[in-house]
Formats: structure tokens, sequence, C-alpha cells
């Protein structure tokens, strides 16, 4: 992959409607998105099939993960960033959240100046960090 | 009692009105231990005649089981006779003729009289006073078992208390939490709807309509960050929101600079609701028309409490101001239509003025009148 290939993201949101918006807005903005998912399995099987670089995670999802659980899993095993979707959270899930080192939070109902801002930090940020494959 | 032993009694009769007269049982006892001389409150105390006491040892009216220890502690009282209480602070007993015992309390007294040596004991029935220790006891026992009681039950009262308040947030934060969602949701449908719409007038219209969702899902937002689900902190929202349509209509802050005096006031969601639509409302608009061809300018948002308790919200700018013929109860404009709508909700005055550039002025009360 070269830096002029646009950054592969990865939605993981159980509101399909939301998700679809979602994939539309990042098409529009010029990323590319790699799947639309809605559990923690679901998104494992989409890394394996197609990794992607930037993973858009609602914190509350289908299935018996949560989106930080989803997280800390995935950051494990591939070389991943993370962009929250959130509601409000408590303060436990935002410290729970916090340690899984985000690049990002957006807060719903997601506008598409805020969706361009936060990925376009995102992509920044993992544009200029080395990669541990080459 | 035997010749040897027997004293002579003291015959002074000042000495034994001074007994009689005495409040308390008086014994007085001579040095083996030999009663000889009581009075009339003795005779009450222990139930027997005079004539049965006198002459007897002291014994007679200590119960058996202090009995041996008596007699030693008499005999060492002589040895080093001073005035005391008897008993060194233990609960003291006396035997009655009938043989139940009875509280007492002793003093001693050492006498020396016609050349004998003598104990002079007064003797308090204490029975009514340990009653009442014991009742007062019994009392203390009582409340402290109803404290104690009494605190559990404000504990378990408090607990389930804050049980029900803890499950009513957790409730009222998954309702906004679901709310805010389905807001979304909308937004999202609009979203959609808008991106396949060719038509330029038509696509604004529904993307105006989304950012009107998003004012209201703000506040749900808002309501669930702060944890007061009956207020919002207008401040907070206001930023926000007008942060928002800026990056909305793609407006810089270099281009319309931006003066936000917002006023620390909390609202309810009655007042904020339509309150953040006519804010959306009015800044979109100062957006959309005020500054056209990339004209700069600025845009003061102002929302206040006023002395006299009323609420005041006013957008202005130093845009190209409105057209001349401009009048809010007729003006086609959805935007205006809506503004004019929701200051009625909320029962507050609005007024227009477009002399260099324009302003909107609503003032309102917190609370409906009634």
């Amino acid at each position: 992959m070269t830096r002029a290939e646009p950054l592969a993201i990865l939605i993981v949101e159980d509101e399909r409607v939301v998700a679809r918006d979602l994939e539309e807005m990042l098409g529009d903005l010029g990323y590319r998105v790699t799947g639309v998912v809605s559990s923690g399995a679901e998104a494992l099987h989409s890394m394996n099939r197609e990794p992607a670089q930037l993973i858009l995670l609602d914190i509350r999802i289908n299935g018996p993960l949560d989106g930080i659980d989803v997280a800390v899993i995935l950051r494990r095993r591939f070389e991943v960033q993370v962009v929250y979707l959130t509601a409000h959270t408590d303060e436990v899930t935002t410290e729970r959240a916090q340690e899984t080192q985000p690049l990002g939070y957006l807060s719903k109902p997601i506008h598409i100046a805020e969706l361009q801002a936060v990925i376009g930090r995102a992509a920044a940020r993992i544009a200029s960090q080395p990669r541990s494959d080459v | 009692m035997s010749d040897e032993d027997s004293v002579a009694l003291p015959n002074d009769e000042q000495f034994r009105y001074a007994m009689e007269a005495a409040p308390t049982g008086m014994i007085m006892i001579d040095r083996q231990g030999h009663i000889v001389l009581v009075n009339g409150q003795v005779e009450r105390i222990f139930g027997y005649g005079r004539a049965e006491l006198i002459g007897q040892p002291v014994e007679k009216l200590v119960p058996e089981r202090f009995r041996h220890a008596h007699a030693g502690f008499r005999s060492s009282f002589f040895v080093s006779p001073q005035t005391r209480l008897m008993g060194g602070g233990r609960d003291l007993f006396g035997l009655r003729r009938d043989g139940t015992e009875v509280p007492i309390e002793i003093g001693l007294n050492p006498l020396h009289m016609d050349g004998a040596d003598f104990v002079l004991s007064s003797v308090a029935d204490i029975t009514e006073r340990k009653r009442n220790e014991r009742e007062r006891e019994e009392l203390f026992v009582e409340l402290q078992h109803l404290n104690a009681e009494l605190e559990h039950r404000v504990e378990a009262r408090t607990a389930e208390l804050s049980a029900t308040l803890r499950e009513r947030e957790v409730l009222l934060q998954e309702v906004h939490h679901r709310v805010k969602n389905n807001l979304q949701v909308i937004s999202s449908l609009i979203a959609m709807q808008a991106r396949r719409i060719d038509d330029g007038s038509g696509r604004t219209a529904l993307e105006e309509c989304q950012t009107r969702v998003q004012a209201i899902a703000l506040i749900h937002e808002q309501l669930c960050r702060a944890k007061d689900y009956a207020r919002i902190r207008f401040v907070e929202y206001a930023k926000t929101l007008v942060r928002n349509v800026f990056r909305a209509a793609g407006v810089s802050g270099n281009v319309v600079e931006l003066d936000l005096q917002v006023d620390d006031a909390a609202l309810t969601v009655e007042k904020a609701i339509p309150c953040g639509l006519i804010l959306n409302e009015l800044v979109t608009n100062a957006l959309k028309h005020a500054f056209p061809d990339g004209r700069r300018g600025k845009l003061v948002v102002l929302f206040e409490r006023r002395s006299d308790g009323r609420l005041r919200l006013m957008v202005s700018d130093d845009g190209v101001g409105l057209p001349k013929d401009f009048d809010a109860r007729t003006c086609p404009s959805l935007g205006v239509h809506l503004v004019r709508t929701l200051a009625e909700q909320l029962e507050g005055e609005l007024s227009v003025t477009s002399d260099s550039g324009t302003c909107f002025e609503l003032i309102f009360l917190e609370r409906a009148s009634a």
C-alpha cells in the first residue's frame, strides 16, 4: 500500500441505516470502506478478510462484546487504530475506552463536517506513524 | 451474750433520740460484733423487732454467703477505725427476717463511748434506687435497641431509595440514549435521501432538515452528559450547536467572527428544545444570507437572564441586512416561519430589526404563564 491510497476504514455499527450513512459520507470524503458490520465477531472476520487501518466503532454494538472489548482484541491482532462513535458514556466506559488509545471520538448524530475533521486528524496521525511491516 | 462480753449500752437519752430521728437505719455494734442499739428504721428495713436484734451478732442481718467474710472485715475495721462507706463500691445486701434480701448502703462510724469501742452504722434501704437504676438500664438498653433498629431501618430505606434513584437514572439514560440513537437514524435517513437528490434546492432543504433533527438530538446528548435529566445548561448547548451550524454551513470563523455571549443559565427540556431550534434557524439563516460572496463579518449570539427574570436570546449580524419589504409574519421562508412558531410556543416576544445588518431578539419567560 502506498501513502497515496485512501485510508481503509471498517465501520462497526449495529444501526444499519446509520452505518450506511457513514459509509456514504466516508465514500464522499474519499475514504475506502472495507466493511460495514454490527458485531465483534463480524469485525474480526472482516479484518481477517481485508484489514483496515482505522475502525469506526460504536461502543454499543450487537453481541456479547461491546465496542471497547472489540477494540482491545482487534488492536492486539492487527495494526489498526480506533475512532469511537459515542452517544454519551459514563466515566467508567470513558476510562475503559481511553485505555485503547483511540484517535478520536465522534458524537451522534454525526455530521459530515465533524466526521471529516475527526477522520482527517486520525488519517494524518496514521500517515505519520511508521508501519511495523515496512 | 455472756457477761464478759457485755458492754454498757449508751444510755444518753439525747443520743438515743438522735438515733431514732435519723432518716436511715442506725445499728450500733460493739467490738465483738453484737448489736447494742438499733432504731425504728432498722426494724422497718429488716422486719425484726428491736428486742429480737439487741445482743445478737450483727451477722444475723448479713446473708449467709457473706457472713464469713463479714466477720473478718468487722475485726479489721476495729484495727484502724475510720468513717467510711462499707463495701468499697460493691453492692451490699441485708438479710430480712423473712429470709429475703434487701439492697442496702452502709456507712461506718467508729465511736468510743464510756471507754469502749463501738461502730455506729447507718443503713439505707436502696431498693428504690436500685429499682430505678435497673429500670434506667433496661430503658437504656431498650433505647439502644430502638436506636439500632431505627438506624437499620434508615440505612435500609436509604439503600432502597438510592437503588431506586440509580434505577431511575439508568432508565432515563437509556431513554435519552435511545431517543438520540433514533434521531441519528432519522438524521441518516434524511442525509441519505439528500445525497440522492440532484436538485440543489431540494437537497439543501433536506440538509437543513437534518440540522434541525441534530439540534434536538444535541439536547438529549447534553442531558445525558450532565446526568441532569430535567434541565440543560444552555451555554454548553449553544456553543456546540453554533459550532455545528458553522461547520454544516462550511463557514470558517476567520470569515465570520463569532461572538458568543451566553449566560450560564439552565433551561428545562421543554424550553431548551424550541429555544435551541430557534437558535439553529437564526444562525443558519445568518450564515446563509448575511454574508454573501465571501463577505466577512461578525455574528453575535447573546443569551442572558434579564434583571426582570425573563430570558433574552439575540442573534445579530453586521451582514447585508434584510430586504426592505421583509416582514417576519408573511415571510415564506420555513426558517423564519419556524422561528415565529417556536417563539409562540415559548410565549415569547419576537422582534426583528435591520439597521446595519440584522438582529433577531426573543424575550421569553422561563416558566410558562398560568
